[in-house]
């Protein structure tokens, strides 16, 4: 099971859109909340990573970056 | 803890506003030496997106440089939108130096501007002392400025993209450099030929000098785990990408974001002074109370480098998105920036930034 729930109030707080790696690939499918949804389908490079800024992260402990590589926080 | 306006503060403080109507107020830098005039500067403070505001002695607020960005930032704060002008320091001449962003064709850089003043409320002469640092439209820029002994020292962030770049000594990322008030190398730096004085850092964010030892101390963010406070020695390697934990004298294993940092002179009195005060700013935009961040903390650092004490000195108690950004103590107490305000800010609105002032009663 995802250790974050994929809910509509999870998905309010999430902060992928102002990530530098969140690309127009991703905007344009709105893939996001990668911790909770899982790795993102669009071809990506890495240009930074927000997941340790995210409220989601202190809320849930997370403690690792680039959900949208890894997948869901497990 | 009390309450007084949006915040809860140690018993026997008090807090106020000194100025409003900032548009994202980030660090404040005092004045070493202010004329005696009332219309003289106290104090000055980046905004975000590209001004510096200079504070009178009365407490009157002029523009000392706007205009600075070369490119429209993008509000998204969280994220992209978290970089523009940061640090700032005064020499003892007056002259102003700020550190800032800007777009060289399709890429962001880092650079150093000094601003040579008369008056001190506007610029004769501005020039560049450092540049061409590769950088990214986010944090991990380039960060705090202080003066030390005639030298200036920047804080640079690791450009979050290629980490390991804190680790190359021919890379002048993720290292505090170390330079004369012209721009040149000292003789004196642990490589004559480099301004890297140490490296192995991430997202130095906050910096001051410590009188006691003479020593610089500096808060550093972790990516998801690992906030720092750390020592900075000439020649030392403070350990990232490996570890945040190298040579680092305090971690917040749960992040807080530390931003900056200062020592108490005599400011709250005996029993405060050589004490560490740290803005803890938590997420880069959270409205309401936070468990993560939103506070300052107090803390001292024995001589053996271990902290002995660390309190909750102020938080914030209020439902907007306003955090402690910019910390300095100044003549009369201790200063800080709220970067958002009360109410924030959207896209091509002004924000609400604040200064406070913490005195102690």
């Amino acid at each position: 099971m995802a250790k974050v729930p994929n809910t509509p109030e999870n998905l309010k707080k999430c902060i992928c859109g102002g990530c530098p790696t969140h690309n127009q690939c991703m905007k344009e499918k709105m893939e996001g909340f990668f911790c909770a949804r899982g790795k993102a389908n669009c071809e990506f490079t890495k240009n930074g990573c927000l997941c340790g800024s995210c409220p989601l992260a202190s809320e849930y402990r997370l403690d690792k970056m680039y959900y949208c590589e890894l997948g869901a926080a497990e | 803890m009390i309450k007084i306006s949006d915040w809860e503060i140690r018993e026997g403080f008090k807090i106020e506003k000194v100025v409003s109507n900032l548009s994202l107020p980030v660090n404040i830098a005092f004045v070493p030496n202010p004329k005696a005039e009332v219309e003289a500067p106290l104090f000055y403070v980046t905004e975000l997106y590209g001004a510096i505001k200079v504070v009178t002695k009365e407490l009157k607020v002029y523009t000392f440089a706007d205009k600075l960005l070369n490119y429209e930032p993008n509000y998204m704060i969280p994220g992209t939108g978290e970089s523009g002008v940061t640090g700032i320091v005064v020499d003892r001449n007056g002259n102003v130096y700020a550190s800032m962003l800007y777009k060289d064709q399709t890429s962001f850089k880092n650079k150093v501007l000094k601003f040579q003043t008369k008056d001190g409320l506007k610029p004769e002469k501005t020039e560049t002392i450092l540049d061409n640092i590769s950088s990214i439209n986010a944090a991990h820029q380039v960060q705090a400025l202080t003066i030390h002994e005639g030298k200036l020292y920047v804080n640079v962030g690791d450009g979050m993209v290629n980490p390991e770049v804190a680790q190359d000594d021919n890379d002048l990322r993720g290292k505090i450099l170390r330079l004369n008030l012209d721009g040149s190398i000292p003789a004196d730096n642990p490589n004559p030929k480099s301004f890297v004085y140490a490296k192995g850092l991430r997202n130095p964010f906050g910096a001051a000098w410590r009188k006691s030892n003479n020593n610089l101390y500096i808060s550093d963010n972790g990516p998801a785990v690992d906030d720092r406070i750390a020592k900075i020695l000439p020649g030392e390697n403070y350990g990232w990408p490996q570890s945040m934990r190298t040579n680092s004298i305090f971690i917040w294993w749960y992040t807080q974001a530390p931003t900056a940092i200062d020592f108490a002179e005599d400011q709250f009195g005996p029993e405060h002074r050589d004490h560490l005060f740290v803005a803890l700013f938590g997420q880069a935009y959270y409205e309401g109370q936070a468990e993560k961040g939103k506070k300052i903390v107090e803390m001292f650092i024995d001589q053996r480098d271990n902290v002995s004490y660390l309190e909750d000195f102020l938080k914030y108690a209020g439902q907007g998105p306003a955090s402690v950004c910019g910390l300095a103590f100044g003549p009369d107490g201790l200063y800080f920036s709220d970067l958002h305000g009360e109410v924030g800010f959207k896209k091509g609105e002004k924000s609400g930034g604040n200064i406070w002032k913490i005195t102690k009663i």
